[in-house]
């Protein structure tokens, strides 16, 4: 760790190098559980006795709201990637993530979006209805804050952060695996991260598309959320679709760790590794099934609360053969009780109650008692933080040497287990005996019998508090002064061991090797058992990606394009949900322009700067890269990237078919919107993807004027489109419809804007080719640019083709 | 490879503005909620074409279909559920 | 002692769950606990054969068979659980019709910012107390004003959501009388943890003498235009003491309707049964308008009572 305190500032914000952007997301994450915690401190001091008044309710309601949505997004998931960004590429044999410079772009985007997070408390107010912000209360009639935009501005930045993460992690694991490395050689972590970012990929957008609905709700006065088709069930719909594969996105990377951890500590290889993988598999694709579950009070069809027990009481077998593994593995081994296997038992243990409970709660009889009181609190915190933050915290201590090169205080961190496990049991198991009691109350009345539990919760609450205090006055001081730890403290297997410690800038010397009987081979001799993978010899006969001896490689590379798009995104978010309320009603609030074309300017410079900067990243075929070999690293990134826009278009869409199936009165066809404007615009958008396709078909036979002309007609014919776009909404808007949003026009503005903007990009896009082209440039086999802009191109074409039927044809 | 390709392209093209003229034409024709299932069939088929011909999906490894396709799956899970939550047995 | 229909069978669910839940803990924590201990590092354990090294990918460990004992033996706990569970929610979800339940005890529940409202079939209506009788099954139909709420009793281990536009039903059996308190369950603002209202259960007769006296009645009901009517505001002792007092106080009359009042406002006088007062307007219609006049009648409460209002329709000739 000593020569990165060595970095200066501009190293840390150019950085694009895997291990310096896994440090960032750790201590960035840790400082806002800090932050996080300190909220928590609060609310159970205001808590600790009846009819206190610590805090006012509207401050409580705030800091309930704002501790949730930092700690689930901001705390939990970045301290898991941050350690994801260390490792995985160690694990697996690489050097760095596929896009170096998009990870960068994932850390700065996540940062400043807490930092909005944070600025909408002095907004007015910061979200304040729990971090699920249930409809209608969260639309600009009952929560006009400004901090509530900034929130969802926040929010929105946030899924970007981890779209880009998502898609990066996805095609490094797919594709930059060691040679011989086949999927089913990984250990569990690897895999729980994998498995971890297919529900990212496909969960996010669902939240994203949420969030974009309520800020077009309460900006520009659509009805999504305020109206009784829509409103309560949609938003719990579109949310909790979402919701509930996030909390196995918060919960498998510390399952990961804890199923690494264990084994090295007991000595003895996981019990039923590929049975506990499945398991993580099976677990994630039913988490999508389940969602239910959090609306079987709200009048859902007695079939659908049956449906939903099912699935949800279903879903802990999967879990039920992980802890059995975990148990099973200490069978017949040597456990050493250091503090990272002591933190993966212990979360071990506080999982085990809380998937029981868990169990509880899946009955949607018992859920007719138990919705909303401090049961469902002590249940999840029981899993987020005892099962998740414990384990997470085991994996700070077990790879604390490997980052820092140095050993923390064993003795200490064995106080701060201890402790920290007393703590939280005194904090949380009372709030199952509080079945009765509201969630977020800001006070209770002395005549319930709540004050004493509440009172020994708060106690708990201080003593877990407390504790951390230790772990980080450990790392703190351990990274300054703590021995040297060696490569291999642990005696571990997996890959990272066989570094340095710290791991040298480029990581591996020579790329290692798996062979088909299991041995890995470092360098060009046999595998070294002593832990010391680092070779003298540099060229790999494998064929890594080394280039020469003293060249830096990649990820040595520096790049301010990074963070500066993503300040200009955040500038850019500030100005469209900062501005004062022009009129209550119905557009609620005024971007404040300033901000949103200094934003504009600074993210064209940035896209620019990004576009020019010669950033190498070589690509191996050597690798394993099952099952998509053939297929090149940017083309497996955009091909994902669509994976999620499918999930984002469908919300959309399914709220639109949600809203029009529950409304017995819907304007004929054609009454609202004249067919001929989208039969003109299909016809328009469809051609304009045959002119796409030409232009690829030229480039390929290096034919520039063909380019060029196809190239020039794909912007025109988008132009056109949004000409016909603009025109139509023109004369929609002279005739009044955005004064007063009805529900059809709330679904076609919202849903046809959203791809309108996509066109809009698609045509900048296509500036950029078409002045490239000009150049002279994709005419000699360096057309995938080309390429990688049809596939997005051509999504954005289907996905017209859907819309013009469901908007103008029914 | 490259003239066949372009003919093609332009095939695709045909079917797809013929589907479209179908499209705008069919109100008169066919009534009711059938008419809902035929749109989104024709539109589809239209998608497909794109899909395979102009994404290239048809020559490329299956696998990368996969991405849309599990996209595709989950997007339908959540409209069909929740249409399932508020039309059938409310209680 | 039983409470509700609702938190007997709640106990009785949520007690298998416990068991089970306590079974399963303790054989899954005494696992834990036991290979912890017996397997930890001391210097008289042995070294095992398959420890993994740097170098080696682990050997493969374990037997299906493990998976299959746990799914097996898991699937026959959890399949018992939603055995019970659907038997529960068949139970929860089959409320009994209106007609099927006492005059009286079909009550129209209502959440606003911050507060509930109850509206009795006889027009009564009050914000703070849910007043219904032992003994009988109640049904509520709940919904919200504004924004989406959650109406919960407290001790009869039964809720349901609150949503604008949306009617659901809840019903339970009352076994047990006194007070119980009802609190909003989902997070709707400033003032969430301050609305709450009180289950008032009193004895059949006490319910059924304060119910037919806790209204407006207008005589005649029907009239020509030009017409006059007598209207009477009934009220009984709502009080969740029960000990009979008299309101006390005004009442304050208003319609849309196009007509007028020989006065607004009345003084409650005490009636002769214990514990209920009255106080009588005239109203006289002065066009048909749309065949019926409905006259509200809101009482502002006092120190025992609860503010209430009440409404009923005079039809118009």
């Amino acid at each position: 760790m000593g020569q990165r305190f060595a970095y200066s500032a501009k190293r840390w914000l150019y950085t694009t190098n895997h291990k310096d952007i896994g440090i960032l997301y750790i201590i960035t994450s840790l400082f806002l559980f800090a932050a996080a915690g300190v909220l928590a401190i609060t609310m159970r001091t205001q808590l600790s006795a009846p009819d206190n008044n610590v805090l006012t309710a509207n401050v409580y309601n705030q800091f309930v709201t704002v501790h949730g949505l930092l700690m689930i997004f901001w705390v939990l998931s970045p301290l898991a990637f941050g350690f994801a960004n260390f490792v995985i590429p160690l694990q697996i044999g690489c050097r760095d993530l596929a896009f170096p410079r998009l990870n960068s772009m994932s850390y700065w985007f996540f940062l400043f979006s807490g930092v909005m997070m944070i600025l909408s408390f002095f907004f007015g107010a910061a979200p304040d209805l729990g971090w699920t912000l249930y409809s209608p209360q969260n639309t600009g009639q009952f929560s006009p804050a400004i901090g509530f935009n900034l929130g969802a501005g926040a929010l929105i930045l946030m899924v970007v952060s981890i779209t880009m993460s998502s898609i990066n992690f996805l095609v490094t694991m797919f594709k930059m695996r060691a040679p011989g490395l086949k999927l089913r050689y990984m250990s569990v972590f690897p895999w729980a991260i994998l498995v971890t970012i297919f529900m990212m990929l496909y969960a996010f957008p669902s939240f994203l598309a949420a969030v974009v609905l309520l800020y077009v709700d309460r900006a520009f006065g659509t009805v999504y959320f305020s109206s009784i088709q829509g409103g309560s069930l949609l938003w719990d719909n579109v949310f909790w679709f979402f919701g509930h594969p996030e909390v196995y996105i918060v919960l498998f990377p510390a399952i990961g760790i804890i199923a690494d951890i264990i084994p090295t500590f007991a000595r003895r290889p996981l019990y039923g590794s590929k049975y506990v993988i499945g398991s993580l598999v099976a677990a994630a694709l039913i988490s999508f099934v389940v969602w239910g579950h959090h609306m079987f009070v709200t009048g859902i069809g007695i079939a659908s609360t049956k449906l939903y027990t099912v699935t949800t009481i279903a879903v802990s077998l999967p879990f039920d053969v992980i802890v059995i593994s975990l148990i099973e593995t200490l069978g017949f081994a040597k456990l050493r009780l250091k503090a990272p296997a002591l933190f993966a038992l212990g979360a071990v243990a506080n999982f085990i109650v809380g998937g029981i409970t868990g169990v509880f709660l899946a009955s949607v009889a018992l859920d007719y008692a138990l919705r909303g009181t401090y049961f469902v609190v002590a249940h999840f915190h029981y899993i987020m933080v005892g099962a998740s933050i414990i384990g997470l915290i085991g994996g700070l201590y077990y790879w604390f040497p490997k980052i820092t090169g140095r050993m923390y205080d064993e003795r200490l961190a064995k106080v701060h287990f201890v402790l920290s496990m007393i703590g939280f049991q005194v904090l949380y198991f009372p709030m199952f005996l509080l079945l009765d009691m509201p969630r977020r109350i800001v006070t209770y009345s002395p005549q319930t019998d709540w004050g004493l539990l509440n009172l020994t919760a708060t106690l708990g609450g201080l003593i877990f508090g407390g504790a951390q205090l230790l772990l980080f006055y450990n790392l703190y001081r351990s990274s300054r002064v703590g021995p040297p730890s060696g490569p291999n403290p642990w005696d571990a297997w997996t890959l990272e061991w066989a570094l340095p410690s710290p791991p040298p800038p480029h990581d591996f010397d020579v790329i290692p090797t798996f062979q088909a009987d299991g041995t890995i081979r470092f360098g060009s001799g046999p595998g070294l058992p002593n832990g010391l993978g680092h070779s003298n010899e540099i060229g790999n006969p494998n064929g890594s990606s080394v280039s020469n001896k003293t060249s830096p490689l990649h990820h040595e590379g520096l790049s301010p394009w990074p963070v500066l798009m993503a300040f200009a995104a955040f500038i850019f978010f500030l100005g469209l949900t900062i501005g004062k309320p022009a009129n209550p009603q119905p557009v609620s609030y005024q971007p404040f322009w300033p901000l949103i074309a200094d934003g504009v300017i600074l993210g064209i410079i940035s896209l620019f700067g990004y576009s020019r900067e010669t950033f190498t990243v070589h690509e191996d075929t050597h690798v394993e890269s099952w099952p998509f070999k053939q297929v090149p690293n940017m083309k497996l990134g955009i091909w994902t990237f669509l994976g999620a826009e499918v999930i984002f278009f469908g919300v959309l869409i399914g709220s639109y078919f949600f809203v029009r199936t529950n409304d017995a009165a819907w304007p004929p066809a054609g009454s609202l919107f004249e067919i001929r404007n989208g039969f003109a615009m299909t016809l328009v958008l469809l051609t304009s993807s045959l002119t796409a396709i030409m232009a690829l078909a030229s480039a390929r036979a290096g034919n520039r004027n063909g380019l060029i002309a196809s190239l020039g007609g794909t912007l025109v014919l988008g132009a056109a489109f949004l000409y016909i776009k603009a025109g139509e909404w023109f004369s929609l808007g002279a005739s009044g419809v955005f004064q007063n949003y009805s529900l059809p026009a709330t679904s076609y503005f919202i849903t046809t804007g959203t791809h309108g903007v996509h066109v809009f990009a698609g045509m900048c896009m296509t500036v950029y080719l078409l002045a490239k082209a000009i150049k002279g440039k994709y005419l000699h086999g360096d057309h995938t640019t080309l390429e990688h802009f049809g596939l997005y191109w051509h999504f954005v074409d289907i996905v017209w083709v859907f819309l013009f039927p469901l908007f103008y044809l029914i | 490879m490259a003239m066949n390709t372009n003919y093609l392209y332009l095939l695709v093209f045909a079917a797809l503005i013929a589907e479209t003229d179908i499209e705008v034409n069919l109100s008169s024709i066919i009534a009711s909620n059938a008419y809902v299932s035929v749109l989104l069939g024709i539109a589809a088929t239209k998608a497909i074409l794109i899909a395979m011909f102009y994404q290239h999906l048809k020559y490329e490894p299956k696998s990368l279909s996969s991405w849309v396709i599990i996209g595709l799956v989950i997007a339908s899970l959540l409209m069909g559920l929740s249409f399932v939550q508020l039309h059938v047995g409310h209680p | 002692m039983a409470v509700s229909s609702t938190q007997v069978q709640f106990d009785s669910l949520f007690g298998l769950f416990t068991y089970l839940a306590i079974a399963v803990s303790i054989i899954v924590f005494s696992l834990l606990i036991y290979f912890v201990v017996k397997y930890r590092d001391k210097p008289s354990s042995r070294q095992p054969d398959d420890t993994p090294i740097l170098g080696k990918v682990p050997p493969s460990r374990g037997h299906a068979r493990s998976v299959v004992v746990t799914v097996s033996l898991s699937t026959i706990i959890l399949v018992a659980l939603i055995i019970g569970s659907f038997g529960a929610i068949d139970n929860i979800l089959s409320p009994p019709a209106p007609s099927q339940v006492c005059d009286g005890c079909s009550v129209l529940v209502t959440g606003h910012q911050f507060y509930w409202n109850f509206a009795y079939p006889n027009g009564h209506s009050d914000n703070l107390v849910l007043r219904v009788p032992l003994g009988n099954s109640i049904r509520l139909n709940v919904t919200s004003a504004d924004v989406f709420h959650d109406f919960g009793i407290i001790g009869l281990d039964i809720k349901t959501d609150a949503i604008p536009g949306r009617t659901n039903v809840m019903w339970f059996t009352t076994y047990k009388a006194g007070n119980f308190t009802i609190q909003c369950f989902e997070l709707c603002g400033i003032g969430h943890a301050t609305m709450k209202g009180i289950l008032n259960v009193v004895d059949e007769t006490t319910f059924q003498q304060w119910y037919t006296h806790t209204r407006i009645t207008c005589s005649p009901s029907s009239v020509a235009v030009n017409q006059t009517s007598q209207c009477t505001a009934l009220l009984s002792d709502s009080s969740p003491s029960g000990l009979g007092l008299t309101p006390k106080g005004n009442v304050t009359f208003s319609t849309p309707a196009l007509g007028y009042f020989n006065t607004r406002t009345c003084t409650l006088m005490a009636g002769t049964s214990k514990g209920t007062a009255s106080c009588s307007v005239l109203y006289t219609p002065t066009a048909a308008g749309t065949g019926s006049a409905r006259i509200t009648s809101v009482y502002g409460g006092d120190p025992t009572q609860s503010d209430s209002s009440g409404n009923t329709a005079i039809l118009i000739a």
